[in-house]
């Protein structure tokens, strides 16, 4: 057996229905080729990986659970308005709208709590600061 | 069935039994459109490879998402009857579980076509005719995508046990 007929036959002989004789002379073939004994090794592994996922068995009340939500409202409830055509537009909108309110507000909190801190660090002095006591630069020209 | 099948696509129990159940929901709100022109499994299977498809898609392209994903996925991974009943190593199960790495994202990396041939014939155990009718095509074609997929697999994987040995 040469390598072209190796690869032709290693999944038949992973399937097991390689013929005794083939499969003698192919095992024969294994313990002369590195080549074709690496490809046979790594088909084995992903057939391990896939037969090791395949008897992961889904949950036992997954039926149950599709049922009830077939024959229960709960199907009525997953086709609301966000999963109609208006819904995919009313839904981001509302975000939008959700965002806006939530910036003004931010800005108008934000702004009511700055102006009473600000008013808070004006001193007394400079608040009832009365203009007409202020000496006239005109002396100070004048002279 | 279809839980095997998504499970293919998605490699996650919790993501293929959501997915599983997606695929239920969207098969009963489309009864209607069951023209009884192929079997109903037949329309079953393509819903749920669509439906896998979509899933792949969508994972594949949100980066952080799939971060996510797998970052929770790495703690979640099924352990096998053996690992479970302590009959192996520490080492043979990071084998294992490298292993089981490297061929799940052989597989992630195929093409969407070849992944549903291989997909319904590994996990499923559908016959090439079946494959056919679910995939719309001709069983030669079928044959050649199975082929193709298993090249494309051996080089995958090979690459990455010449990875591991540098």
């Amino acid at each position: 057996m040469n390598c072209k007929i190796c690869q032709e036959e290693i999944d038949k002989y992973l399937e097991g229905s390689l013929p005794p004789g083939s499969r003698q002379q192919f095992e024969q073939h294994l313990e002369i080729c590195e080549e074709c004994s690496e490809k046979l090794r790594i088909l084995k592994v992903a057939d391990i990986v896939i037969s090791e996922e395949k008897r992961i068995e889904s949950n036992p009340f997954l039926s149950a659970r599709i049922m009830a939500i077939l024959e229960g409202g709960e199907l009525k409830k997953s086709a609301s308005i966000f999963d109609t055509v208006t819904g995919r537009i009313i839904k981001p909108a509302l975000i939008g709208v959700v965002i806006a309110i939530s910036v003004f507000l931010g800005v108008g909190i934000g702004n009511l709590d700055n102006s009473e801190y600000l008013f808070r660090q004006v001193p007394d002095e400079i608040t009832y600061i009365d203009d007409a006591e202020i000496e006239s630069l005109y002396i100070y020209l004048t002279e | 069935m279809i839980f095997r099948t998504c499970m293919g696509f998605i490699h996650n129990s919790d993501d293929a039994e959501d997915l599983t159940q997606e695929v239920f929901i969207q098969a009963y709100k489309s009864l209607s459109k069951f023209r009884q022109e192929s079997s109903f499994s037949t329309w079953l299977y393509r819903i749920a490879v669509n439906a896998s498809l979509n899933k792949v898609r969508r994972n594949s392209g949100n980066f952080i998402t799939r971060h996510i994903g797998e970052f929770f996925r790495s703690d979640e991974v099924k352990v096998p009857d053996k690992v479970a009943a302590n009959e192996e190593n520490p080492e043979s199960i990071m084998i294992q579980d490298e292993h089981r790495a490297w061929v799940q994202k052989a597989l992630d990396s195929l093409p969407e076509n070849q992944r549903t041939a291989i997909v319904l014939s590994k996990y499923d155990d559908l016959s090439q005719k079946e494959i056919a009718n679910i995939m719309n095509t001709t069983e030669g074609a079928v044959e050649a995508l199975i082929q193709r997929a298993k090249a494309n697999l051996r080089l995958r994987l090979a690459a990455g046990l010449k990875k591991r040995d540098k």
